[in-house]
């Protein structure tokens, strides 16, 4: 096994909010190999896109160390940070609202160069820009078009292309496909791949659609209300799932086939505040196989085969 | 879906085009153009000079040698409202340039980094705020005398919260939007954001308020030579001409229709043209 | 009843300034009653304009029916007058939008907007209509108590539940559902299926189903209506379009779903991109981006090729195009 690119230790988020405090991640762990990508799946709500953000840190963590090739980065400077950025990069959701309608895509693109590299002459921008339009497959032609007047998959390519401009090695992506139509859905998740076998990169792949998540990742961490509840790689995940959750999740995907009706478990209720939520596990109260002890103590990630699970049931209902 | 521009226009041009498709505006514009004009060739344009006095020709309606009548001295109406555009103008924009750019920072610093920053600004322009602006601006001008600067910054720092509300208002609306969390991602700095990104986003309702604002200089800088804080007689401002006039709103009211109408259409184009401006800097709105 | 519901040649445009965009484009459709039809096609592909169209409340302008025909029980709904429609919307034909989030009055209770629907189509008391708004609360699987609270006491999933009830509550034979799912959470659209389909099966009504999620049609239709630029390309039970697609944009949208039960490398993809509505290709509308693309194709619009009694597809090449070329 190679060494981590990126490693999550005890992270945590908490939120003050009128209501009490918000456990938005609460104690997360985890690690990526370079080349490889983590699939984070969750419902909204889970803490998914804000763990996506502490790692980023587009928001400060209130505990806990992202290690990036050995370096606690929620230690560095601000000025180390923005050094760093250009090795960690993001991709947003909404190709709508992630742009700037007041930008052409030359300059939406451009942006991060003009942070970076001071010395540049403009036409040497330019040809970085088309450069990396050519990457992403947007056509040169569009270059001093505005958002508005392209479709979504143009626009996350956009979104794409402003990351890659610096040539990071990790990427977050959150839910980057989630606002698209599935062909364009298919276009977007085949250049991430293509490109990651070019650039070599590493993502954090942040989504809350199983199928999506299961063709890109070779790790998939599943996330309850603030916690990880579950992590294998993708193919065990899938055929193996061993926490009530997971299967519940699975389970809850429509199959496009109307031969086959799976057994559903529907689960009850809906999703627990994750504002001074209950002690014990989070997921018992929709949980048909809960227990006393799940009440009373908070299940730990334990290795179970070749899964990673935090639930009592699975782990024996010791401790 | 257009896909086809492959020319290239500076931003500023392109909105230019966009400002003429819209009728309207560009009459706005025409109007300003001719009254900034007036105000510069008022020498030439003037038939008399705007103090002297005519007693003979005392209140004289509108005719042939007085095109706008002439007022209780004998002085000619329309002479003053020419010269007073120069005042007027000057005193409006200056002061709403006063108060948009002091006022967008503020609002526009209070709103991006919020917490006690955005506490202290707003409470600040809360007190300004909760003394009529009117007599603000005459504590101000009392202050710092009377004089045509003095009126202008007084009348100026009377409006700054109003521009401090409204840019912060946007700015809490915009910095949420994920384009601004893009910006940081790549590792823009905070000043940079607010220059390229927020504030470019908020300029419609400052835009509007700009032009609503103007009217509220002229007549607020009217109210002070009024009471003798700003312009003083004989010089004409608008304003001070329409205030004057009051008294004789009965037997004379062509007195005040004049520097009435005077304002009334700078007004009008301002704020015609304003729109204009809003519609054609926003690129969603581009056919 | 075979001519429950049948559109003919219904054609919308939007007028933006001087562009017209053509968002249906001489829809041809049918639906039977008590049947379930899903309405699948990508954005822009006309789905909603449709619905709105069948209810007309399309916001005219900018958009205006320019030709065509929505029979519905033997009466042709265009030339009805507006206090028929009214009678129409709501009693008979109702609808589910897509976001409960905004399809319900923040400033009333549940109850109340459950009751202003019953008291509007129907002639009971107004405590007449507070029971059954508790009826209708239980059939979606809310406590009648909750009838007094407010939208925002509600969550995402129990809200859209609200807004069924409030459809259901007047027992309309056509329900028109517009993406009723996605704005939720899988597990809590887990719940709304199943509860869509518990309510299909108790109320026999129609109901069409608008969605671009094939999954979610397989599990509750039994007709598909492919939608592609405006218009219907293929049309067919769940099973034969399913199993055996005959129009190639089927084929490439099936294709293009990543699979959970499959393991694929690399998804297919369709070739360029979804047509502009302003300027939609002459011939076959998909032709620009078809693999088997014929001259004829360019010029010549495809009539539907029955295949048996319910399936079709407008496609030349859809009798040659048989078993075995979908995996």
């Amino acid at each position: 096994m190679s060494e981590p690119l990126l490693e999550v230790r005890h992270l945590k988020k908490y939120f003050q909010t009128k209501k009490g405090l918000l456990y938005a991640v609460d104690d997360v762990n985890f690690s990526i190999e370079e080349g490889k990508t983590l699939g984070l799946v969750g419902e909204s709500g889970c803490g998914k896109s804000t763990t996506g953000r502490l790692i980023l840190r587009l928001h400060e963590a209130t505990a806990g160390e992202v290690l990036y090739r050995g370096r606690n980065i929620l230690e560095l400077s601000p000025r180390e940070m923005r050094e760093m950025r250009q090795k960690m990069q993001i991709v947003f959701q909404d190709p709508y609202s992630s742009l700037n309608p007041r930008m052409s895509v030359r300059s939406l693109i451009e942006e991060s160069l003009l942070q970076r590299s001071r010395g540049m002459s403009s036409a040497e921008r330019e040809k970085r820009v088309l450069a990396a339009m050519d990457l992403v497959g947007l056509e040169r032609r569009l270059e001093h078009s505005y958002p508005h007047e392209l479709d979504g998959g143009r626009r996350q390519r956009i979104g794409i292309a402003r990351a890659l401009i610096l040539e990071p090695e990790f990427v977050v992506l959150d839910e980057p496909v989630s606002a698209l139509d599935v062909c364009v859905q298919a276009q977007i998740l085949n250049l991430l791949m293509d490109l990651q076998k070019e650039m070599k990169l590493t993502y954090l792949f942040i989504s809350h659609n199983l199928s999506v998540v299961k063709h890109i990742s070779d790790q998939i961490a599943v996330m309850y209300l603030g916690k990880l509840v579950e992590m294998a790689d993708h193919e065990t995940i899938f055929e193996d799932p061993k926490h009530p959750y997971t299967k519940a999740l699975l389970s809850a995907i429509p199959v496009p086939d109307p031969t086959k009706h799976p057994d559903r478990i529907i689960l009850e209720g809906d999703v627990t505040s994750p504002i001074n939520p209950p002690p014990g596990c989070r997921f018992r109260t929709r949980c048909r196989q809960a227990m006393p002890v799940c009440a009373e103590t908070c299940p730990e990630l334990m290795q179970n085969g070749n899964s990673i699970v935090a639930c009592h049931l699975c782990n024996g209902g010791q401790k | 879906m257009k896909q086809t521009k492959e020319k290239r226009y500076s931003f500023a041009r392109e909105t230019f085009e966009r400002l003429m498709k819209n009728k309207l505006a560009m009459f706005g514009l025409f109007v300003l153009c001719v009254l900034v004009l007036t105000a510069i060739f008022a020498d030439q344009i003037a038939p008399y000079s705007y103090d002297q006095m005519d007693f003979l020709n005392a209140y004289k309606f509108p005719c042939r040698e007085h095109l706008f009548g002439t007022d209780e001295f004998g002085r000619d109406i329309f002479s003053r409202v020419v010269y007073g555009s120069r005042i007027s103008l000057k005193v409006g924009f200056i002061a709403v340039g006063i108060a948009v750019v002091a006022g967008g920072l503020l609002g526009a610093v209070a709103g991006y980094y919020g917490g006690w920053t955005d506490n202290l600004i707003m409470r600040a322009m809360d007190v300004i705020m909760s003394i009529p602006a009117t007599l603000l601006a005459i504590s101000i001008a009392a202050a710092l005398g009377a004089g045509l600067t003095n009126l202008m910054i007084a009348t100026g720092i009377a409006s700054i919260p109003t521009y401090a509300r409204i840019v912060r208002a946007s700015v809490l609306g915009i910095k949420e939007q994920e384009f601004v969390e893009a910006a940081k991602a790549v590792g823009t700095r905070d000043f940079t954001i607010l220059r390229k990104h927020i504030l470019p986003n908020c300029l419609a309702p400052i835009i509007v308020q700009a032009t609503l604002g103007v009217a509220f200089a002229i007549l607020t800088a009217a109210g002070l030579s009024f009471i003798g804080l700003g312009i003083e007689p004989p010089t004409p401002e608008w304003g001070a001409m329409l205030s004057n006039a009051r008294t004789y709103i009965r037997d004379y009211s062509y007195m005040c229709l004049f520097p009435g109408l005077a304002i009334a259409i700078t007004i009008f184009s301002l704020n015609v043209l304003g729109d204009g401006l809003r519609d054609a800097l926003d690129p969603k709105l581009r056919q | 009843m075979k001519d429950f519901l049948r559109i003919e040649d219904l054609t919308v445009e939007y007028h933006s300034g001087r562009r017209h965009v053509h968002a249906v484009n001489g829809l041809d459709l049918q639906v039977g009653e008590g049947e379930a039809l899903g309405f699948v096609g990508e954005t822009g592909a006309g789905k909603t304009t449709t619905a709105l169209s069948i209810l007309r409340i399309l916001p005219n302008p900018p958009a205006k029916v320019l030709g065509g025909k929505v029979i519905f029980k033997y009466k042709d709904l265009f030339t009805l007058s507006d206090k028929e429609m009214r009678a129409i919307r709501g009693e008979e034909i109702a609808m589910i939008f897509q976001d409960p989030m905004t399809s319900l009055d923040p400033v009333k209770t549940v109850g109340d907007q459950i009751c202003e629907m019953i008291l509007l189509h129907e002639h009971c008391s107004k405590k007449e209509a507070w029971e059954k708004a508790g009826d209708m609360l239980e059939t979606v699987g809310i406590d009648r108590e909750r009838a007094g609270e407010y939208p925002h006491q509600f969550s995402g999933g129990m809200k859209q539940r609200v807004v069924i009830a409030i459809a259901l509550s007047c027992r309309p034979s056509l329900l028109i559902a517009d993406e009723p799912t996605t704005a939720l959470d899988v597990t809590i659209q887990a719940q709304i299926l199943e509860l869509m389909k518990e309510l299909k099966k108790k109320y026999q009504s129609s109901m069409i189903m608008i969605t671009h999620d094939l999954g979610i049609v397989a599990e509750i239709c039994d007709n598909v209506a492919i939608m592609y630029a405006g218009s219907v390309l293929e049309y067919g039970s769940v099973f034969d379009i399913y199993k055996d697609p005959r129009h190639f944009y089927t084929k490439a949208l099936f294709d293009s779903i990543p699979d959970v039960s499959r393991n694929q490398d690399r998804l297919k993809v369709i070739s360029g991109l979804a047509p502009d509505p302003t300027d939609i290709p002459s011939g076959c509308p998909f032709h620009p981006r078809c693999p088997r693309c014929m001259d004829r194709c360019r010029t010549e619009k495809p009539e539907a090729v029955h295949l048996n009694d319910t399936h079709w597809a407008k496609c030349f090449l859809a009798e040659e195009e048989g078993r075995g070329s979908h995996e």
